[in-house]
């Protein structure tokens, strides 16, 4: 029903509402922010993932969600100590502009941009155009070995010594010092746009594509290896992913209908390790769309837009547009659809993905085929 | 009959590529007999604004779903969404978060 009066906050009871989240509460500014930065610790924190000192990789795509997870991971990493993020991060961005048909003058303005925003973080960053993805080795279609075979610290064990060490350096040089970021890594000069032979065999492959679905998929995976190629040379342990809720419950419904609800668990969950020795992480994965906007808005994230991936003449829209449109249409009368969706998808293992041998993984995907054999 | 004026519509998160690429626009809308609340400005924005595929926009006489609409900063959900009646030197936002990352 309409207000035609401001409404308090629900949580401060002060604080005019800015908003509405969830199923109607109303939250002010900053009670609003307070809940965003405490999620994303909480989320972390619950599932003890993230070691301290580990380097964990970023993915951005200049989008909304994945800008809202670096403003997280920059605040967590400068809060005071006790409640401080520990890992040390690096920033890649994949420049996609030849499948989104933006020409070389838009990629590279593009590409300055996105540079201009890496940079100001002051973090170790790679940016990477879709066409290396066509020059990966073979090895990317395994799945690595995992660091050491000895049991490796607790997690609460790893915590106390970091604590312990961060301790004795203060006493060494008698001041305050932050924990070491990127001196191991410096930031590479953005590497000159791909030659037009490159892009022009990137192009074949993504326009022998049939449909708008399989070039999503070919995308998704492309980015995914390339993604993986860099957090395996430069040391990187864990790659993190912007996928917001709403992604989230889109992305299961999708994939279901793609033939993959047997793996919906590594694909939508919070920890995604079929790759062995690099571990995907979706920590954004328990916020709305409609949060991550309001706080970039609120808060001044820097975004930027690109151009969807192409799509020819007259063809369908993939089945992925075709989930968003339903989620997103029936969200709408009943608000606690896409939460519904995102939890189911939590009770799901991620068992089914795993393949007990080599011969019975998918070499795209890396999960495990589906098919009986010896039937 | 109302005439509104010295509003800011703005447009982002990928909804500005349907007006143009421009993501703000200053307007003063013209004098009519009805009231000048969302659900007229809409209809406005379709007519005059909006410059192509008007479904990626719009849905019957709301804003598609997965576009978010701040009035002067706040989630047009706490104003009445359609009903509102736009204020002189009110600002609109409108932000998509549809095929966004």
């Amino acid at each position: 029903c309409p207000h035609s009066h401001p409404q308090p906050c629900v949580k401060c009871k002060q604080g005019s509402a800015s908003l509405i989240i969830r199923v109607g509460d109303a939250f002010c500014r900053d009670c609003f922010r307070e809940y965003f930065v405490h999620k994303f610790r909480a989320m972390l924190g619950k599932n003890r993932i993230i070691f301290p000192g580990e380097k964990v990789l970023l993915a951005l795509s200049g989008g909304a969600a994945s800008s809202a997870m670096l403003r997280q991971v920059q605040e967590g990493l400068s809060r005071e100590t006790a409640k401080r993020l520990r890992f040390i991060p690096g920033l890649i961005y994949v420049d996609e502009g030849a499948v989104r048909r933006q020409s070389l003058a838009q990629r590279e303005k593009n590409l300055a941009h996105m540079e201009t925003l890496l940079q100001a973080t002051g973090f170790p960053y790679h940016l990477v155009h879709l066409e290396a993805a066509l020059e990966l080795p073979a090895s990317i279609l395994q799945p690595g070995m995992r660091g050491s075979c000895e049991p490796g610290p607790s997690y609460k064990e790893a915590v106390e010594g970091f604590i312990q060490e961060q301790r004795q350096d203060v006493n060494r040089d008698g001041g305050t010092s932050l924990p070491c970021l990127g001196t191991q890594d410096v930031p590479l000069a953005t590497p000159h746009l791909p030659t037009a032979a490159q892009t022009q065999k990137l192009l074949q492959v993504f326009e022998a594509v049939e449909t708008t679905t399989a070039r999503e998929e070919l995308l998704q995976m492309l980015r995914t290896h390339l993604i993986m190629q860099t957090a395996r040379t430069r040391g990187y342990t864990k790659v993190m992913t912007g996928e917001s809720c709403t992604r989230v419950a889109i992305k299961l419904l999708t994939n279901m209908s793609l033939g993959r609800g047997a793996f919906v668990a590594v694909d939508t969950g919070f920890v995604d390790d079929r790759h062995g020795d690099v571990m995907v992480v979706r920590p954004m994965r328990d916020y709305t769309a409609k949060e991550i906007a309001f706080y970039n808005h609120f808060f001044d994230v820097p975004t930027i837009t690109v151009p969807p991936l192409f799509t020819k003449r007259r063809e369908k829209p993939s089945i992925r547009h075709l989930i968003e449109h339903f989620l997103l249409g029936v969200q709408e009368d009943f608000p606690s659809t896409i939460s519904t969706v995102y939890r189911t998808g939590e009770k799901l293992s991620p068992d089914p993905a795993k393949a007990s041998c080599e011969e019975e993984r998918c070499l795209l995907c890396l999960c495990a085929l589906d098919i009986a054999w010896g039937e | 009959s109302t005439i509104s004026v010295g509003h800011c519509f703005y447009f982002r998160g990928g909804a500005e590529l349907l007006f143009d690429g421009v993501k703000k626009h200053q307007v003063t809308l013209p004098c009519q007999p009805e009231p000048w609340d969302i659900r007229n400005l809409l209809k406005w924005i379709k007519q005059n604004l909006l410059k192509e595929r008007p479904e990626l926009f719009m849905q019957g006489e709301s804003v598609r779903p997965g576009i978010l609409v701040l009035i002067n900063d706040a989630d047009w959900e706490l104003m009445g969404e359609l009903d509102y009646k736009l204020q002189d030197q009110d600002n609109v936002l409108f932000i998509s978060t549809l095929h966004g990352g």
